[in-house]
């Protein structure tokens, strides 16, 4: 008995997924073993539940715009390779403005936010004449707060270098 | 869909890598920051790596060999990323940060439950092998076929069906524990 058990085990994907050959093979076992029958009920609830895992995943209304300006930003470096020609004030001068739609939460809306985005190398060069510790490819919105996906995160750095602005 | 009659693979194979990117977001970029939030369980995370999934697929494109579907190659880069993501994080944060609390701001009352409800298998997940893991949000929540999920694992596809098996009976156990239907 255990050992039809533990095929059966085996086999619970498939069960579940209705695969009706691994069925018939299995039918007469699940129709006199209890703790088969349970383990497949369970399993099937398992399965749907795991449906559910990313539901509360809200997708940004700028996503779109948010990689393609990535992959902008990726295929511009690879062509202005060899890297680090730039000085920092050349790099901050390029800083290109772009406009990120930033929805919000509570009522829907959408509003325009002027973004700051700074191009690996320069952002490299700024670093390296320390002044900023920023991490390369992220990017410095206007309100001082950085990250590529949400900028929620705030960098004290730059909250205090858009302050003194 | 065969990968022959896939446009975007068509795309791809064509050069044409940006218009290629845009049509993987407009396809399933919602799917890939939902498979990175049942593996992540944070927003922002989510946002994050779904972001990175599909710049890193762009810069991979030229490698794309049609073996398998679009789909499975993209959810198979945004499972290295999550798993890259957490492996870097794990340590910071002592345990597997896939559980974010649902606050009283997350909404109205449905979208609540839903996030409860969420967390609440996230956390059953979390407990799993994260091998067993993955295999199981790629089946059920990014609903790849387990020849997909071969392809994206690099695994044969019995061993996918083992996985699935072995990772649902784990996991049906720690939700009767507790009480998620």
């Amino acid at each position: 008995m255990q050992e039809r058990c533990n095929q059966l085990l085996e086999d619970l994907a498939a069960i579940v997924d209705g695969d009706e050959q691994l069925l018939e093979k299995h039918l007469d076992h699940l129709s006199e073993c209890d703790s088969c029958r349970d383990a497949r009920h369970e399993a099937v609830q398992a399965a749907a539940a795991i449906a559910d895992a990313g539901a509360d995943y809200q997708h940004p209304a700028d996503f779109g715009e948010r990689v393609t300006s990535a992959v902008d930003e990726q295929t511009q470096e690879k062509a202005d390779s060899p890297e680090g020609s730039d000085s920092s004030k050349q790099a901050l001068s390029v800083a290109k403005t772009v406009e990120s739609k930033v929805v919000d939460g509570s009522s829907g809306t959408s509003r325009a936010r002027p973004v700051l985005w700074l191009q690996k190398p320069q952002i490299r060069s700024l670093h390296h004449s320390g002044q900023t510790k920023q991490s390369p490819g992220l990017r410095c919105s206007a309100d001082g707060t950085r990250g590529r996906a949400s900028g929620r995160q705030a960098l004290p750095q730059c909250a205090a270098r858009h302050r003194q602005r | 869909m065969a990968t022959a009659d896939d446009p975007i693979a068509k795309l791809i194979n064509e050069g044409d890598h940006r218009q290629a990117v845009e049509q993987c977001v407009e396809v399933y970029g919602a799917a890939i920051g939902r498979l990175c939030m049942a593996m992540l369980g944070s927003q922002s995370d989510a946002e994050e790596v779904a972001q990175e999934t599909l710049l890193a697929a762009h810069k991979t494109m030229s490698n794309y060999r049609g073996d398998g579907s679009v789909k499975a190659w993209l959810f198979g880069i945004a499972r290295r990323q999550c798993a890259r993501y957490l492996e870097r994080n794990v340590g910071k944060h002592k345990h597997l940060r896939v559980v974010d609390e649902p606050t009283a701001e997350s909404g109205p009352d449905s979208e609540l439950a839903t996030a409860r409800r969420a967390a609440s298998v996230r956390a059953a997940l979390a407990l799993l092998k994260p091998s067993e893991r993955e295999t199981l949000i790629l089946r059920y929540q990014a609903e790849l076929s387990f020849r997909e999920i071969a392809a994206a694992c690099g695994i044969e596809e019995a061993a996918a069906r083992k996985r699935a098996s072995r990772g649902l009976q784990h996991l049906r156990n720690t939700l009767s524990r507790e009480g998620v239907e």
